[in-house]
């Protein structure tokens, strides 16, 4: 069964937008519970990213956006799936402007994950 | 790097990491409220049809299509959603339980469903042979399998919480009443050993 791990980055900045960006924060978390929800229901990541709130970064890497709630910011939350462990690794959270530099340090992230998964398997 | 502990729902995760409580039930909340939309459009898209294709099937537009799928399941007419789920290759089945049911009472309501449905197995090989074998056989797997989801869930409690010799779970004759009435559409023999009390 599909489980989330959130990075120690997304908790810290969770903890950020919790604060400073409640009501985008709620939006995010919204379409990331729809999604996880989806990969239960047997839907393959490919499936589910393709619902508008759902994009696809490349490299297993996916984001949820704001959308569904009313003249919100453009932000995204970022996530890393391992289709093998069921895992849905939460990478981290950032306004649509800063999305390149985001995704890149997703991928960074990724690695990190993919050595500490083949170090402590 | 990543934090070892895993959450099996968004609202675990939101209730550890910022322990809003607000927050955490609105996100349980929101899934809660769309449960059954969501298993029909995972439906629709298992199956390969597009909002339009379904909207040409139940005759109405796609954005009335899209306007369900966005929406929440107590703001849907039941006869729509029964078109939907007809268009997608589905059938709705309604459970009438009673409000605030434990989980302990819903494992038990479809432990008793599951037995319903293997005496019903039974019923229908009749006297032939061949569907006996084909059912003994079902048997046997699904008793394995439904043993491993048990030890599966059993295994994720912490160690010292394990009991070495647990007590099997005893479904009682009233709670083994399947959560709804159906006419049994199988045929009874009368030489077949009478099927447990509260079937």
């Amino acid at each position: 069964m599909w489980v989330e791990q959130p990075t120690e980055e997304y908790q810290r900045v969770l903890r950020y937008y919790h604060r400073k960006k409640r009501r985008v924060t709620e939006a995010l978390l919204f379409n990331l519970a729809k999604y996880l929800e989806y990969l239960r229901l047997g839907m393959s990541p490919q499936e589910a990213a393709k619902f508008g709130f759902v994009h696809n970064e490349g490299e297993d890497i996916y984001a949820v956006d704001q959308s569904g709630g009313a003249k919100l910011r453009e932000s995204r939350l970022y996530f890393y799936i391992d289709m093998e462990a069921e895992v849905l690794y939460t990478l981290t959270i950032g306004d649509k402007d800063e999305q390149q530099r985001d995704v890149l340090a997703c991928r960074e992230l990724k690695k990190a994950i993919r050595q500490e998964r083949q170090g402590n398997p | 790097m990543t934090t070892q502990k895993r959450y099996h729902a968004v609202a675990d995760t939101v209730r550890d990491v910022t322990g809003d409580e607000n927050l955490a039930a609105s996100v349980e909340r929101h899934i809660a409220e769309r449960r059954l939309i969501m298993a029909l459009t995972a439906q629709r898209v298992k199956v390969g049809l597009s909002q339009q294709e379904v909207a040409t099937k139940i005759s109405c537009t796609q954005s009335k299509v899209s306007k369900l799928e966005s929406g929440k399941d107590a703001d849907c007419p039941l006869g729509q959603l029964v078109q939907y789920a007809i268009a997608v290759g589905a059938n709705i089945r309604l459970f009438l339980v009673p409000h605030g049911q434990k989980r302990v009472d819903q494992v038990k309501m479809y432990a008793a469903l599951i037995q319903r449905l293997l005496h019903e197995m039974v019923d229908l090989a009749g006297d032939d042979l061949h569907m006996c074998d084909g059912v003994q056989k079902f048997m046997t797997e699904a008793s394995y399998n439904l043993g491993k989801i048990v030890e599966g869930a059993e295994a994720r409690l912490p160690t010292q919480t394990r009991e070495p010799e647990a007590e099997p779970l005893q479904v009682e004759a009233q709670e083994m009443e399947p959560p709804y009435h159906e006419e049994t559409k199988t045929q009874s023999r009368k030489d077949r050993a009478p099927l447990p009390a509260g079937t």
